[in-house]
């Protein structure tokens, strides 16, 4: 393996990656230099340990409380470093087409796995390198604070090798899909469809669990009762070895660091076994059975009054949603959330007698949240989905109106389906008053409905519609904009439901029709400058 | 509308430009319905704005376009429904069978439903992509999509058609379907405009050409007329347009490569 071709490749990928940003903003053209990034990583490490330096009391360790806490980050800091690094890795693969990953340069150039590998572990660790810098310099300005430097150096060299683990954990999944899309694409058929996006879901979902400190902590709780527990928990390993060091177990510690490396080399090992054996440069082509070709009358898309143009919309994105690999990480955010919620509540808090109501509902609100992201995220991606074949409907005779009415329905349709289990679940397990239920149920979906058209209003003003290197399918202002409107819009509709029940201001049904008019003027409000930003896009403002 | 009359698409004083590049400069066509029309010139010449600009995709910085007698900055919409377009690299829906996207694309142009299923099993046998209509085009050659992208064009019976570099990618077999296409739909009065810099092609298939060099319209008439234009009576077309766009003497260049 010739490290040195890894690290030009590595410095390849930043290139395009840095280089597809689209931007006319002088800080938009500085990002586009993959220097500036390095750059940046360098000079925030400085920058984060002096904003935290006046906020501490002076050097020596004074504080024990702070002392305590400051053990117990710097012991998660290496799993939390590797989450971050397989959620950045992770994000970035199911967002690259099929079809660009096969033509990738490095399908036909001379550069073994290993050096692939490598250079894409590197690259993953290049973006994340910022958010590296900012911790550890942070965390450096504690470490003075509580006088355990030694600490620090420790777990920031364990927390980089934590980065590179996430790196590697790719690999192996990237060789995991590929096999799995190999083996169903010679059965052929719309099940192996949508049993490709359930696989993809599921691994993705999974993964980011399995690397989530929550998680892992909880697990060794579950098992072992105690942290001593933790070994049988490889990810946990790095942090065994902190805290052995904190407790002056030295052989622990060293121990622990090389079972550290070893698995880190494991993930490195399995990464290029994976990729030699099941990685095949081709387009991942699937023949299906032949649609329906009868009479098909309205349908059901008709008979709820839309077009035959917008039907053939909603038919051609809810396609989109369950085929596209891009759509893997949006797809996986509900099943995120329920897995995260079942993690924090116990996986038997909804039919434990001994739960409350709040304990009930908090559950369920928290699966909500995720199903609210999905629905908003969606519908972001409506316009900038269409990638390069936007021109397809700017040719075609399609009004802004019916562009942005099918775009709203394609987010909704499973949203709704989602918080149908969520009211199912509801009236099964947590059971209460009909006025609640049916006040849950108005707020619920007034917030469906609300995140839906926001997420397409700023979708349809910040598309992108490059698929090279990466399908972005919104700018990063965009995202940024959805996510400020979001949460206050969203807060602000729950808001008189959950103040007429704290505060009993209001009677509940009362507070449930303040919530909805609430909703409503947004959701009016938001569709208008969606159908304008459509407008806009189908009439190519940027000629 | 009466003054546009057997025209298909006129252009007034049509420019154009992205930024410091003039890409089309006070540009006047006429082409005549039913009419086989070639645009050609060299790359970066302007075809594709100027084809860009009849479809709406690309609104003129001053002059008008008109389209069957359509104002093409007014009615955009009706335009859309009269026009087909096939771009010189078709992108798609790869997520998509062959059949889900032409099914979508006669959705969108509001086919009746059995005329757009016969209509689309017809024009996939002629081009022979029977049998593979149900794989998903991120199978398909680059040949593949471009004669779907040029049934999805066909499939609502436009009365201009508008093809960037149609046959490039298309094997002997489908690129001769789409000379004959063109030609019978002529004859149907439907108004082809097309670009190319295959000579040979622009030759056999045109009625009228138009050379396009550094976005203004250096000639223009049937490739007779051209020939006698440049005084090249016994010439090819290739060469009459390397004479027109100043680009004859590649001689040079070849012995400099070759070397």
């Amino acid at each position: 393996m010739r490290l040195r071709t890894a690290i030009r490749l590595a410095s390849v990928i930043a290139l395009a990656s840095t280089r597809g940003r689209r931007s006319g903003r002088a800080a938009g053209r500085l990002s586009k230099y993959p220097v500036t990034n390095l750059l940046f990583s360098a000079a925030i490490f400085p920058l984060a340990f002096l904003l935290v330096l006046p906020f501490i009391r002076g050097p020596g360790g004074g504080d024990p409380f702070l002392a305590l806490l400051y053990s117990q980050a710097m012991i998660s800091l290496p799993s939390f470093l590797a989450f971050l690094s397989m959620m950045y890795s992770f994000m970035t693969e199911f967002s690259q087409s099929a079809t660009a990953a096969s033509t990738d340069m490095v399908n036909w150039l001379p550069i073994t796995v290993g050096e692939f590998v490598l250079g894409s572990s590197l690259t993953t660790m290049y973006f994340i390198s910022p958010i590296v810098s900012a911790l550890l310099g942070a965390s450096l300005a504690l470490a003075f604070a509580t006088g355990m430097t030694g600490l620090w150096a420790f777990s920031g060299l364990l927390g980089l090798l934590g980065c590179l683990l996430g790196a590697f954990s790719l690999e192996v999944v990237r060789a995991l899909l590929n096999r799995t899309s190999q083996a169903l694409s010679r059965r052929g058929g719309h099940s192996v469809l949508v049993i490709r996006m359930i696989l993809s879901v599921l691994l993705f979902a999974t993964f980011s669990i399995i690397f989530n400190v929550n998680f892992l902590t909880r697990i060794v709780g579950w098992f072992a009762g105690s942290i001593r527990g933790a070994w049988i928990v490889p990810l946990l390993w790095p942090s065994l070895a902190i805290l052995s060091h904190l407790e002056g177990d030295l052989t622990g510690a060293l121990a622990y660091s090389i079972l550290s490396l070893a698995l880190t080399s494991v993930f490195f090992w399995f990464g290029l076994v994976l990729r030699a054996r099941y990685w095949a440069p081709e387009p991942v082509s699937v023949r299906l059975e032949p649609t329906r070709r009868g009479a098909r009358g309205r349908g059901l898309l008709g008979g709820l009054g839309f077009t035959g143009a917008e039907a053939a919309l909603i038919r051609k994105d809810l396609r989109s949603l369950v085929r596209r690999r891009e759509m893997v990480s949006l797809l996986s955010f509900p099943v995120m959330m329920t897995l995260m919620a079942l993690i924090n509540s116990g996986p038997n808090a909804l039919w434990d007698p001994a739960s409350g109501f709040e304990t009930k509902l908090g559950f369920l609100a928290q699966i909500g949240v995720g199903v609210i992201f999905f629905a908003n995220y969606v519908a972001l991606s409506g316009m900038g989905q269409e990638g390069e074949a936007f021109g397809n409907l700017r040719t075609a005779p399609l009004e802004a109106a019916a562009v942005a009415r099918a775009k709203a329905f394609v987010a909704l349709l499973p949203s709704l389906a989602g918080f149908a289990v969520i009211i199912a679940l509801y009236l099964a397990f947590v059971g209460g008053e009909w006025v609640t239920a049916f006040s849950i149920g108005v707020v619920g979906l007034s917030l469906l409905v609300e995140a839906s058209l926001l997420g397409l209003a700023v979708g349809s003003r910040f598309p992108d519609f490059r698929e090279t290197p990466r399908a972005r399918f919104f700018t990063f202002e965009g995202g940024i904009l959805s996510f400020i409107a979001l949460i206050p819009a969203a807060l602000l509709t729950v808001a008189p439901v959950y103040l007429s029940d704290a505060m009993n201001l209001l009677s509940l049904p009362a507070a449930t029709v303040v919530s909805l008019v609430f909703a409503s003027a947004v959701s009016v409000l938001s569709y208008r400058v969606a159908v304008s930003g459509v407008e806009r896009l189908l009439r190519n403002a940027s000629s | 509308m009466e003054a546009h009359k057997g025209r298909a698409v006129v252009l007034r004083s049509v420019s154009k430009s992205f930024g410091q590049i003039q890409a089309v400069r006070d540009l006047d066509l006429e082409i005549g319905s039913g009419a086989v029309y070639g645009l050609l010139g060299p790359n970066g010449s302007g075809k594709s704005t100027v084809m860009r600009m009849i479809i709406g995709l690309v609104r003129p910085d001053s002059g008008s376009i008109r389209v069957c007698g359509v104002d093409a900055g007014r009615d955009p919409m009706a335009v859309k429904r009269l026009v087909g377009y096939v771009p010189e690299e078709p992108h798609m829906y790869e997520y998509l069978t062959g059949f889900e996207y032409l099914d979508f694309i006669g959705d969108v142009y509001g086919l009746e439903r059995g005329a757009k299923l016969a209509r689309i099993e017809e024009l996939l046998a002629a081009f022979g992509l029977e049998g593979r209509e149900n794989d998903m085009i991120s199978g398909y050659s680059h040949g593949m999509k471009q004669k779907t992208a040029i049934i999805g064009a066909i499939l609502h019976r436009p009365r201009l058609l508008v093809f960037d570099e149609p046959l490039s990618g298309l094997d002997p077999k489908s690129a001769r379907i789409v000379k004959d296409l063109v030609h019978r739909l002529a004859g149907e009065g439907v108004t082809t405009v097309f670009s190319t810099h295959v000579m040979e092609i622009a030759d056999a298939v045109c009625d009228r050409v138009c050379v396009l060099f550094g976005g203004e319209k250096v000639a223009e008439g049937s490739p007779g007329e051209l020939r006698e234009l440049a005084e090249m009576p016994d010439s090819t077309l290739e060469e009459v347009f390397l004479t027109l766009t100043k680009a004859e003497d590649v001689r040079q260049i070849v012995e400099a490569l070759a070397g």
